[in-house]
């Protein structure tokens, strides 16, 4: 008896140790995703994207987008090899959990992200960074439909207050900034926060029966795939897409930072994504927002002033924090009656 | 002949031992199909039996202990998923061909 209690309490352990893991990877993919705002914008200021940005409105997003996640692309496959991983890549995209994962990409990389960079672009990064930050809120009412994940009061208290929190550290609109097109740059926010809420939802039904890891490595390659055949060629004219990305190319500095917002952008997936398998999609995405309150970190590091209201969304996002991870003993039984 | 998701082969391996596997057992049977690739390692085996537990695919059939203290579990599918896992795996392997030689 009491040898089947201690061994009850190692596996309880065991269970614990995973959902911990989860957590740590969920806030270190929030650290990465949280920098990359401010390298996206500087590469999209420099050329060609400075030149492209007069030829339509989703010209710079697109090609841009592309740029990156081929880039990202490059360096998952570059993983799985390291891994053993790179002939699974290909076995499981081709299966219906692999179907879902590749229609969590199409929602977040061409959709989401492309509406993300616009949002960024149109409105700057304060308002649609809060904005976009909303997702977590759509996707845990998502997952409780389709995944029926366990969702307690405490997370739901955690997942309000952490998107409070993002929405009041966005809302202290930086003075004297000029906006290309504010309102357009919202919608783009919200068409975001929609999107990344259907992918972690998807994504996560996708991982029921393939790899975390390897569902990153199709997510980020499929939406590169999607990006440069199904954007790219339509963008500023039939092909001319394709000129402006081959332009990047002779621009190094600008080259250099899209492949560093690359890197932050596969680090932050790769992730991510194992942590919806550990944690559940829900409790993922309300923890990974806290890329907002690292976003803002970075901002003052580069020169934006701490207000108020940053300070009261900081406290928000750090309490939600401590509800939705601070006890890891929920995590130990993610789903009540999964169906398909 | 195509292979299957190495993840959705373990759970064909689960379905067909209703007795349960440890992650040790579940390797060795990966080991002929999946031998080459790092991936078919103990380890790795047991984040996703892990995985499978959190989100109640998976259940404990049987815990012991090894002479070193250790913790052995045997997994096996959660009783009330068993039916639409097997529907699914079953529709990937009409697609995939796979690994139908492991059956059994």
């Amino acid at each position: 008896m009491l040898k089947r209690g201690n061994m009850l309490e190692k596996l309880n352990q065991k269970q614990m140790n995973l959902a911990r893991k989860g957590i740590r990877w969920d806030l270190l993919s929030a650290v990465f995703w949280g920098c990359i705002f401010t390298v996206q914008n500087a590469a999209m200021e420099r050329d060609p994207f400075t030149t492209a940005a007069m030829m339509g409105v989703l010209v710079v997003p697109i090609t841009y987008g592309a740029l990156q996640d081929s880039f990202s692309s490059v360096m998952c496959i570059g993983l799985a090899a390291k891994k053993g991983k790179l002939r699974e890549i290909g076995r499981c995209a081709f299966t219906k959990p692999g179907a879902w994962v590749i229609v969590a990409s199409l929602f977040s990389g061409p959709v989401a992200c492309t509406a993300s960079i616009a949002s960024v672009y149109y409105a700057g990064s304060v308002y649609p960074v809060a904005i976009s930050a909303l997702f977590p809120a759509f996707g845990a009412i998502l997952s409780r439909m389709v995944l029926k994940e366990n969702i307690s009061k405490r997370a739901w208290i955690g997942i309000v207050l952490g998107v409070a929190g993002s929405v009041v550290i966005g809302y202290a609109p930086p003075a004297g900034e000029v906006y290309r097109n504010f309102a357009l740059g919202i919608i783009f926010a919200v068409i975001a926060a929609v999107g990344w809420g259907i992918e972690g939802v998807f994504s996560a039904k996708g991982m029921d029966y393939i790899d975390p890891e390897v569902a990153s490595f199709i997510r980020l390659i499929s939406s590169a795939v999607f990006y440069l055949v199904l954007l790219v060629p339509f963008v500023a004219g039939l092909g001319h897409g394709y000129v402006i990305i081959a332009k990047a190319f002779v621009n190094p500095i600008t080259l250099l930072l899209v492949a560093v917002a690359a890197l932050l952008a596969f680090l932050a997936y790769w992730l991510y994504y194992r942590a919806i398998y550990a944690c559940g999609a829900a409790r993922s995405m309300a923890l990974y927002i806290m890329y907002v309150f690292v976003s803002a970190i970075v901002g003052v590091i580069f020169g934006s002033s701490i207000t108020v209201t940053y300070v009261i969304g900081a406290i928000s996002m750090v309490l939600s924090c401590i509800l939705i991870a601070g006890k890891p003993s929920e995590l130990v039984n993610l789903r009540g009656g999964a169906k398909e | 002949m195509k292979k299957m998701p190495f993840k959705s082969f373990l759970m064909k391996q689960l379905l067909d031992h209703a007795e349960g596997l440890t992650s040790q057992q579940l390797c060795n049977l990966a080991k002929p199909i999946y031998g080459m690739e790092k991936q078919c390692c103990v380890p790795e085996i047991d984040e996703m039996m892990m995985g499978m537990l959190s989100v109640g695919f998976g259940d404990v059939a049987e815990m012991k202990e090894d002479e070193g203290g250790n913790l052995v579990l045997s997994y096996t599918l959660a009783a009330n998923m068993k039916e639409m896992i097997a529907n699914n795996l079953e529709s990937m392997m009409k697609k995939t061909g796979g690994n139908r030689e492991t059956k059994g």
